[in-house]
């Protein structure tokens, strides 16, 4: 690395330019072109006073739509040749979507759960092999006690309730990030749905939870120095190859994402799988979570379709 | 003309700009590289027994490993991705956690 630096001072007089609304294409998003959408499902909805999701968030907890007994078919603008084998998504957005409608961040949260089975059973039906979706963050400890809670309440119960229908559907469950903060129950669930599931293959969900892009790399250079403490490595193989294989990722045959997509508006990485993601392509989507459905998800993959993959000079259609 | 600095001037310089150049070395290759300097460094410590600290592997310590094998520098607050693709095309991860990306 190296660093120069100009003998020419800056001006402090200088003030960025107003965005230019009137100008689409200087959007972050137009990239993407997303279809135009109607402005009731995200934003006119009358407020609840209540603490429960308003009844179009109402959930099926049975786990039954998860898969689905008929699998969806490929819409036609998508080619079943070009599909990602390892789709990642950030699932965010909760917490303005129940602020919007009156309601406190857990009923954002809550609503997320359809969402989420709506794009596993898509996946399973156009032949995506691994979805990894990021549900807590390690910084995500800092929100409010009351939130976090029920954040934890709600892993255990979605997870709980959808462990039949994952063993009937072919998905295995695997969670990555540091479960040390998880509380007891919950990883006695994860545990539980991990072994259930293990013999699956269809779609293999990875849900990051307590997981940080950064935490992995440390982990992994942890089990790399054991190895080396222990004998099985000497100092002169280590390189990033070695550190590859210890990552969190290691559970799946891709471990590297083809596809990132990210909800709710945000045009970060957040600190998810920093290592795993440099060369996958991303796509952001300013829909809050708990409305990302199947036109959201068509509209990423046919964004991902039409491009060029660059694995660092190669070039790849 | 242009004058080479190191990572400390660059940063507290606020009348000038600083220009980095990076490679893929500053990327994965490097955190491999911190790694294993971490780990050379704590069996120097050790000679007798041989034994590596576990504890010694922590964020902050890889940070400093980063900066001696020259791989450290801030977090940018916007990445601009030129070109047909949207990706990061292997921009050191390590210092892209929070970064805008366009």
């Amino acid at each position: 690395m190296l660093s120069l630096t100009l003998p020419i001072p800056l001006l402090k007089t200088l003030t960025p330019p107003s965005p230019n609304i009137n100008n689409p294409s200087l959007s972050p998003y137009s990239h993407y072109q997303p279809r135009s959408r109607s402005l009731t499902r995200g934003l006119i909805v009358p407020k609840h006073s209540s603490a429960t999701a308003p009844p179009s968030a109402t959930l099926r907890d049975d786990g039954t739509s998860l898969a689905g007994d008929s699998p969806e078919p490929l819409p036609e603008e998508l080619v079943a040749e070009l599909m990602p084998k390892h789709v990642a998504v950030i699932i965010d957005g909760h917490g303005r979507w129940a602020k919007l409608r009156g309601l406190p961040a857990s009923a954002g949260h809550q609503a997320g759960v359809q969402p989420l089975r709506t794009v596993v059973r898509l996946c399973c039906s156009w032949g995506i092999q691994v979805l990894t979706v990021f549900v807590l963050s390690t910084e995500n400890w800092f929100r409010p006690k009351v939130e976090v809670d029920s954040l934890m309440k709600l892993f255990e119960t979605t997870i709980n309730s959808s462990i039949a229908c994952m063993k009937k559907e072919g998905i295995q469950i695997y969670v990555i990030g540091d479960s040390s903060k998880l509380p007891e129950s919950l990883r006695s669930t994860i545990a539980n749905a991990e072994k259930s599931t293990k013999h699956n293959s269809r779609l293999q969900l990875i849900v990051a939870m307590n997981y940080g892009g950064k935490y992995d790399v440390v982990q992994a250079c942890k089990s790399v120095a054991k190895k080396v403490k222990d004998g099985l490595l000497h100092l002169d193989n280590i390189n990033e190859k070695i550190i590859e294989k210890e990552l969190e990722t290691k559970c799946t045959e891709f471990p590297y994402p083809d596809l990132l997509i990210r909800a709710g508006g945000e045009l970060r990485l957040s600190n998810f799988l920093l290592w795993q993601l440099a060369y996958t392509e991303f796509y952001f989507n300013k829909t809050p979570w708990p409305d990302f459905g199947k036109e959201e998800f068509v509209d990423a993959l046919r964004s991902f379709q039409q491009r060029q993959r660059h694995y660092g000079g190669e070039r790849h259609s | 003309m242009v004058q080479e600095v190191n990572e400390v001037v660059a940063l507290h310089d606020p009348d000038h700009m600083t220009l980095e150049f990076l490679s893929h070395a500053d990327g994965r290759e490097a955190v491999a590289k911190a790694a294993n300097l971490i780990f050379v460094e704590n069996l120097k410590q050790h000679k007798l027994g041989g034994e590596l600290d576990l504890q010694i592997l922590l964020e902050p310590q890889l940070n400093e490993a980063l900066q001696i094998v020259g791989s450290k520098g801030p977090e940018p607050d916007l990445l601009l991705v030129y070109g047909p693709v949207r990706s990061h095309l292997g921009f050191p991860a390590w210092r892209l956690r929070y970064t805008e990306i366009m």
